[in-house]
């Protein structure tokens, strides 16, 4: 009788620390997950890496399209394109398109559109259309180029957007 | 009834001492993955990462040994991505960078000197 009791005595005890150890995980797992501190570098990126992309397309101000288009971008060589979006539409100065190319993952735009957006919120930016709006890793500029393609030369504008996704970590 | 006493004593002993443990094994490592090395880890690789996409060909920087983020024991570059191993703690998953040169890591002294071509 005496070692039937302390059996159960011990499994009884196995079992408590099995639910304190879980509970435990549980309760110090998210503590780490909410605290843990992850150093977003992704707009630095999206500014070094469009920088990089005007660079290779038109360094030198001028913007060839006389070469494969489709193939601009894959052309300069970055590693690991895929984790970014880069865009790219060459207007003239009245606007109107002249070409488009683009490489990497086309589906991050469609998500950040969806989730990607930090909004601030209130009355402080009220009337201030697009001033609170973030968007982490996303950069947009337009550059003033001269274009060279089958027709010529003439004045022109590129258009880069850029989104660099979160790196597996 | 004293026997019994005791025994009931000591049982409660050892489960507040095993809880005690369970629950600090588990705070050091939360503590450890909030502020310690991890993060000092994650700043260097990705210092390091945008030094790298910032660079042109031909340029190199220095990175000492004894930084303020704690003992650099290695710096590894591979498959495009930058791995740094601080105060023991080794990199498993890196950071990657996005640069078209090469990169090329050496070991100088008390310092790692890192070169894109």
């Amino acid at each position: 009788m005496e070692k039937r009791g302390m059996m159960a005595e011990g499994i009884n005890m196995m079992y408590r620390l099995f639910m304190v150890t879980v509970i435990a995980f549980i309760v110090f797992g998210a503590g780490s997950f909410v605290y843990g501190y992850y150093i977003d570098v992704r707009d630095a990126e999206a500014h070094i890496l469009a920088r990089g992309v005007v660079d290779c397309l038109a360094g030198d101000g001028v913007l060839d399209l006389r070469r494969d288009v489709d193939n601009m971008i894959q052309g300069c060589g970055i590693v690991d394109i895929d984790r970014a979006y880069v865009g790219v539409d060459v207007v003239d100065v009245r606007g109107r398109e002249i070409a488009s190319f683009s490489e990497g993952d086309s589906g991050s735009l469609w998500l950040k559109d969806l989730y990607g957006k930090v909004v601030a919120t209130g009355n402080a930016l009220a009337g201030t259309e697009g001033l609170g709006e973030y968007e982490p890793g996303y950069y947009k500029a337009n550059y003033s180029v001269v274009v060279l393609d089958s027709s010529g030369r003439f004045d022109g504008k590129m258009k880069l957007e850029v989104l660099v996704n979160y790196a597996d970590e | 009834m004293m026997d019994k006493r005791g025994s009931v004593m000591n049982e409660f002993v050892v489960h507040v001492i095993l809880i005690a443990l369970i629950l600090a094994v588990f705070l050091f490592a939360s503590a450890e993955r909030v502020n310690g090395r991890n993060v000092m880890q994650q700043v260097l690789e990705k210092q390091l990462a945008l030094l790298i996409d910032s660079a042109e060909a031909g340029m190199s920087f220095e990175v000492w040994k004894g930084n303020i983020n704690g003992v650099i024991d290695d710096v590894d570059i591979d498959d495009g991505r930058v791995f740094v191993s601080v105060d023991g703690l080794r990199s498993v998953g890196g950071y990657p960078y996005f640069s078209r040169y090469s990169v090329e890591v050496e070991e100088v002294g008390d310092k790692f000197l890192v070169t894109v071509k």
